[in-house]
């Protein structure tokens, strides 16, 4: 088949872009989903709507392709050109742009036989080849445009008749779009509305900017409907541990996003293990609703009863005690700043100034593993740290000395010795 | 769907075709400006010859068009629904000042509580103050205006200061959930807590330009790639510019060119990581890590 830079389906891309993306090491060889074929047409589709932010490094090993992408300095997150790039056929975009020239104001109401009539008269007679259309064509793209709001149709007698939707009023929103394009979930939605309009000057720039969510935009849209909708879903998810799909059968309850580490969660109850889970929204690769779920309030409760003892996205496992950690910091005289970093930083935990020089913080969780990192974050300060659960207090400890001996010995001593758990 | 054609580039760039077609016939130079221009970089020999070919029945091979008027579309219910989520978010005051007025009867796409950011920070700005408000009308009007500003500030030392700046942009950190004005003409005054603003107003006098300076630098990380370090690593530093490479078996070097500024931050981000991550270079920053370490395997009595 003839290369394409159009596609139909997204996923053939997505996993693409983030290797590149947020990797960025990998060379031709070791993408091994698929065929060195497809990676190259990927390669080149992606050079193509990326253009300048596509860079490529070249080793022993072979050439690798990566994108780098400063956040800081971006007024658009160049992520959204991929979901511009839907395939079409030939009669889609031909009477996608007569239909509307037809219906070029909602005072236009025409059946679907004066619009057959009229794109055969005025439009496609003036062509020197023919185009054969049938009836059946337009009456799907009509229903399309339909459920994409883009025409109403109404009954008169036994006609039915299609017209543009009465246009709203809107005031100039060309700032507020070019600030929630960026920060909104499904943003691009968004910035697609403002390409429309004059190409806005760079107001704005985003720290701490993590693009790669524009590739789930989909996937978190259908999630945000089920909730909206108080759905049930099925959802098709993958794992780095698990070679086939896997598919669960949940009720949507929140979208939970990291502004530290990059990643979002679908907050969902698993009506099969009758638990609530985290699932990674870039692990996602389908959702499917299947009915409405009577008991999703009941759900949230039972969520919301769970947050006063989550730190990151881990709820209660099976287990019922939630486990005690507490560490104390030291300050010196003009280091206030750290009393202020506590308080804005400590989401479900308790701070309490000791003394003049000591501040505890402490809090209950489901898994104090997940708080490791951010304790780490204090190191040089600690005088004090206990962990109710003694096997992530014997992994911190370790870890500590691990770190010590990684900068006291040589170079190439990046050995930690600890076994440990396989993530945060 | 938001991956739908009606969003894409083709119908983008066909879009602008057919309305300049409608002013004068079009030439295959100007079918190539108007491709570069608004669709990707590539687009251009995939797309112009099916114009050319008539297989699409838009522009004729005279470069003219049976379409009557320029194309336009209205919003789909997808947007008008997440215009309608956009209404719904406290910042939104800062632009507007009765979102509610605008698409009530749309269904939101989501309601703000839906989506949960949960390791926010939690002394965000605070967007629904009459002051804050103000302040950020009268800082975006100066960037679009491009006039600079008189702003009266508290500094971080809790003293008072009045300061003649040209206002360049307004950076938004989800994590902080506050605004910074990125500015020029006054050393100490390049960025700007909004929070720390108390009023401004903009003037007709100005400042020096300078050439923009940034000042970066590479900071080279050693991960290795157990209990999933790499992922962690490259998702949590993914909005820095960066490049890596395959040391041996499972170790990485990975580069990120950071804003000097930014150290202290970077700093306790990498200490986060534990032992999985060691600073390469620059030596000052590693330094800066063990002498942490250190002081800290002796408060807690380790050695």
């Amino acid at each position: 088949m003839a290369y394409s830079e159009l596609i139909k389906n997204f996923e053939k891309i997505r996993d693409y872009m983030r290797e590149f993306y947020v990797y960025g090491f990998k060379n031709r060889s070791e993408f091994t989903k698929k065929s060195p074929r497809a990676y190259d047409d990927v390669r080149r589709r992606v050079d193509s709507y990326l253009g300048d932010y596509m860079s490529f490094s070249r080793t022993v090993d072979g050439k690798s392709v990566f994108l780098s992408i400063d956040t800081r300095d971006i007024q658009k997150n160049p992520l959204y050109n991929a979901l511009k790039a839907k395939s079409f056929t030939d009669m889609d975009i031909t009477l996608h742009f007569i239909v509307f020239d037809i219906l070029n104001s909602s005072d236009i109401c025409l059946t679907q036989n004066q619009l057959i009539e009229k794109i055969i008269d005025d439009y496609l007679s003036e062509f020197e080849s023919h185009t054969l259309f049938d009836e059946s064509t337009l009456r799907k793209k009509l229903r399309e445009y339909e459920a994409q709001g883009l025409i109403v149709s109404q009954k008169r007698g036994k006609a039915l008749y299609y017209k543009r939707p009465d246009p709203v009023f809107l005031p100039p929103l060309r700032e507020p779009l070019a600030f929630f394009s960026e920060t909104l979930s499904c943003g691009a939605l968004g910035s697609f509305i403002l390409e429309k309009s004059d190409t806005p000057p760079h107001i704005f720039s985003f720290k701490h900017h993590y693009i790669t969510r524009a590739l789930d935009s989909d996937i978190l849209l259908s999630a945000l409907l089920a909730i909206n909708e108080r759905q049930e879903i099925l959802v098709q998810t993958c794992s780095k541990k698990k070679a086939e799909p896997t598919s669960l059968w949940v009720v949507p309850l929140y979208v939970f996003q990291g502004t530290q580490n990059g990643r979002s969660y679908l907050m969902a109850y698993d009506l099969n293990n009758k638990k609530i889970v985290p699932l990674r929204i870039d692990y996602i690769l389908k959702i499917t609703p299947v009915g409405k779920c009577l008991d999703f309030d009941l759900y949230r409760q039972e969520f919301n009863s769970m947050r006063p003892y989550m730190w990151g996205v881990t709820t209660k496992r099976d287990k019922t005690s939630t486990e005690y950690v507490e560490f104390v910091v030291q300050i010196d005289k003009g280091e206030d700043f750290i009393y202020s970093r506590l308080m804005r930083e400590k989401r479900c935990g308790t701070v309490e100034i000791l003394d003049d020089s000591h501040i505890k913080f402490s809090a209950h969780l489901y898994d104090s593993w997940e708080i490791v990192p951010w304790i780490r974050t204090f190191i040089h300060r600690i005088t004090e740290i206990h962990f109710e659960n003694k096997h992530v207090e014997r992994q911190f400890y370790e870890d500590l000395k691990a770190m010590q001996r990684l900068y006291s010995e040589s170079s190439s001593a990046l050995l930690g010795e600890s076994e440990g758990c396989d993530d945060f | 769907m938001i991956f739908n054609e009606i969003y894409g580039a083709y119908y983008n760039a066909v879009c602008e075709i057919i309305k300049e077609s409608l002013k004068k016939p079009l030439s295959t130079q100007d079918l190539r400006r108007l491709v570069e221009k608004h669709a990707f970089k590539e687009s251009a020999p995939l797309l112009i010859p099916q114009i050319k070919n008539e297989e699409w029945k838009l522009i004729k091979k005279d470069g003219t068009t049976p379409l009557k008027n320029p194309p336009t579309l209205p919003l789909t219910t997808l947007q008008k629904r997440w215009l309608r989520s956009v209404m719904l978010d406290p910042r939104i005051k800062l632009f507007i000042d009765t979102p509610e007025e605008i698409l009530p009867e749309v269904e939101p796409l989501f309601m703000p509580e839906d989506i949960v950011l949960y390791d926010k920070y939690e002394n965000g700005d605070n967007f629904t103050s009459k002051d804050y408000i103000n302040n950020f009308r009268a800082i975006l009007n100066a960037i679009l205006e491009k006039k600079c500003l008189i702003i009266n500030m508290t500094k971080k030392n809790g003293c008072f200061s009045k300061v003649l700046v040209r206002p360049i942009r307004l950076e938004f950190s989800e994590k902080d959930d506050k605004f910074r004005l990125i500015a020029e003409g006054c050393s100490f005054a390049r960025t700007i807590n909004l929070s720390s603003v108390i009023s401004c107003e903009a003037t007709d006098k100005t400042v020096k330009r300078q050439s923009p300076k940034k000042e970066t630098e590479s900071l080279v990380l050693q991960v290795k790639d157990q209990r999933n370090a790499l992922e962690r690593v490259m998702l949590h530093l993914a909005h820095f510019k960066k490049t890596a490479t395959l040391d041996e078996g499972d170790t990485y070097q990975v580069t990120i060119e950071y804003s000097k500024a930014d150290e202290a931050e970077l700093l306790i981000r990498i200490l986060s990581f534990g032992h999985l991550v060691r600073v390469v270079s620059p030596s000052s920053f590693a330094l800066l890590i063990k002498e942490r370490i250190d002081k800290q395997i002796s408060l807690l009595n380790l050695n």
